[in-house]
């Protein structure tokens, strides 16, 4: 028998305990890796059709172009990574596990940040790797069409492929954040849902279109790299994220801090 | 040792929980009953910091659980076995406690092995039977080799022999000094299990007593004889002081004489006895008793002119309200 140590638990055991619960679900080693698969896949779709969506044979279009209509898979596996984010956290409120994760570490202030932190890291590991799967995709396509390649060298590329990498970590967060705040899976995929129309609603509405620089939806297709010439940096695209991921996570806090479970 | 005061919990306009007053002393199992929605599960919840009282407070070793600094060190608690995903393997499940608590892997192995699930901890807890997810339930309790456990309902739906195992172990640990609570809607499980019950109804506390003052409580200790000269036996016996009741085809019950009493005077009076059973009053009675008119569903205020008033009789040593 081993003798139990009288350690006083710190933040680094929550964030082991939450590491532990993610990656210890075969089922979510599963998702990640179809998540990779489905950029490459999406990233092959548009990479091939663009010609035809665009009217413009690929031969002339920018071959920038090219990679960053390939780093549009890496949208949709930053989509499936929120929803895994998103039932990573609900599925406890469902299964009533989230009681046995209060029990075990009663500050939930902690517990919300290190699944958010776990599930970001997580994600943008993931991203990172079907975002230069993505790119690689887009390459072997300038290739078959006996196309010459984009420049590895430019910064740029890596730049907008490092900026894709960066939505999955994003709506990762804003899905812990939400599903926490509903208490289910399928409360935080919605309000993933509404974050990602919410720049299209602001600009039907009158006024709308000056707070769209201020929407996640906006400042992910800059930091992608995808948004056009004229809108914000990618500097402050990532701090209107940063912004949207703590102000939803302290939403989140304030809601459940006290709540009865 | 667990103290609660006062403890109260509205959920709306519903009191789940009544002002409670108790403490549970360690070295023995203390059994916490009381029927379907008398607030067992609301308080546990509150102890474990859980839900937040309306008012009253709930602590353990006089601090309140949010405020423990290793509560896994201190604290094993089982609510509920199916609130796991069944996904997970029951290793992992375990994994990510210790993780938590910041104990060390090796201690996952420890408690597989002292539930006897060693050889299916790397299987995945959907191929768990209802026992199996039970005794998982019990080693994740046990995890932080703690010196209070909490149980709300552990032996809910075990086989005999998840039921005399889980028994074994609880009785183990409080041997050991600990503290037990366990809570059940069922009295005969608890007939075996606990030493010491605080019986609830309503949310209020009814009793707080020894098992055995409980059982006496109730209902009289009885035996019942079967003679063909029953009309006889009863005679003899009420002129001793005893109470007797029935005859109808020679089947008498009595109460206020054992069963050694019963036989010795009909052997001295030459009175042939068939049968001669005591039987033992059940935990049952003495709740039914206990709780009359404190149920959910039986008004609060209690039913005018109903038993309640006199059968609430328990006023013995030890009772509480
Ligand atoms: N979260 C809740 N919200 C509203 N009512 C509740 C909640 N939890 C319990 N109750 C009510 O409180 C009462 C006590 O329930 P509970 O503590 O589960 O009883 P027990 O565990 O003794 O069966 C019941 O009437 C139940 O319906
Ligand atoms: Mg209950």
């Amino acid at each position: 028998m081993t003798a139990v140590d009288h350690r006083r638990p710190t933040a680094r055991d929550t964030v082991a305990a939450e590491w532990t619960k993610l990656a210890g679900l075969p089922r979510n080693r599963r998702t990640a890796a179809g998540a990779v698969a489905l950029a490459l896949l999406v990233a092959a779709l548009f990479c091939l059709t663009f010609g035809a969506t665009t009217g413009v044979p690929l031969a002339e279009q920018p071959v920038f172009d090219v990679l960053t209509a390939g780093l549009l898979g890496v949208d949709a596996a930053a989509l499936v990574l929120a929803v895994l984010a998103a039932s990573a956290t609900g599925g406890e409120y469902a299964t009533g596990m989230i009681r046995t994760t209060f029990t075990a570490t009663p500050s939930r202030g902690r517990v919300l940040a290190a699944r958010a932190l776990v599930a970001a890291t997580a994600s943008w590991a993931v991203s990172l790797v079907a975002a230069v799967g993505a790119a690689l995709v887009s390459l072997l396509v300038l290739w078959l069409s006996g196309l010459p390649a984009w420049d590895a060298t430019d910064p740029a590329v890596w730049r907008v492929v490092l900026g894709a990498s960066l939505m999955g970590p994003f709506y990762a967060s804003a899905a812990v954040a939400l599903a926490d705040l509903a208490r289910s899976t399928a409360g935080g995929v919605a309000g993933v849902a509404a974050l990602l129309v919410a720049p299209t609603v602001a600009g039907w509405l009158p006024g709308g279109p000056a707070v769209v620089p201020f929407l996640p939806g906006e400042a992910v297709h800059v930091l992608a790299g995808i948004a056009g010439p004229g809108h914000a940096s990618p500097w402050s695209a990532l701090l209107v994220l940063a912004v949207w991921a703590v102000a939803l996570l302290l939403l989140a806090h304030g809601a459940n801090r006290r709540r009865d479970t | 040792m667990i103290s609660v005061r006062g403890l109260t919990k509205r959920y709306g306009e519903n009191l789940a929980v009544d002002g409670l007053t108790f403490t549970v002393a360690p070295g023995r199992v203390t059994g916490f009953l009381g029927p379907n929605g008398a607030g067992k599960s609301t308080t546990l919840r509150m102890l474990l910091g859980l839900d937040t009282p309306t008012s009253g407070d709930a602590r353990i070793g006089g601090t309140a659980y949010r405020r423990l600094a290793a509560p896994a060190r201190e604290v094993g608690a089982l609510l509920d076995p199916a609130a796991v995903d069944p996904g997970r393997t029951g290793a992992n499940h375990l994994l990510w406690l210790a993780r938590a608590g910041g104990i060390g892997r090796a201690r996952v192995d420890d408690v597989l092995g002292l539930v006897g699930l060693e050889e299916v901890g790397g299987r995945r807890i959907r191929h768990y039977s209802l026992g199996m997810r039970q005794r998982l339930g019990i080693a994740a309790a046990l995890l932080g080799d703690p010196g209070v456990l909490l149980l709300d309902e552990p032996l809910n739906g075990l086989d005999p022999e998840g039921i005399v195992w889980t028994r074994r172990l609880l009785k183990g640990f409080a041997e050991e000094g600990r503290t037990v609570l366990l809570s059940s809607h069922l009295m005969n499980e608890m007939e075996a299990t606990a030493d010491h019950v605080l019986v609830i109804g309503g949310g209020r506390l009814v009793a707080d007593v020894g098992l055995a003052e409980l059982v006496a409580t109730g209902a009289g200790t009885r035996v019942e004889a079967v003679s063909p000269r029953a009309d006889e036996l009863a005679a003899l016996l009420r002129r001793e002081g005893a109470t007797v009741d029935g005859g109808r085809g020679g089947r008498i019950a009595v109460t206020g004489a054992d069963a050694a009493r019963v036989g010795d005077l009909a052997a001295r009076h030459g009175i042939p006895v068939h049968e001669l059973v005591p039987v033992r009053a059940r935990l049952e009675d003495a709740f039914m008793a206990l709780t009359r008119g404190r149920g959910r569903h039986e008004g609060r205020t209690g039913e005018p002119g109903a038993a309640d008033a006199n059968t609430r009789k328990p006023q013995g040593r030890g009772m509480v309200r």
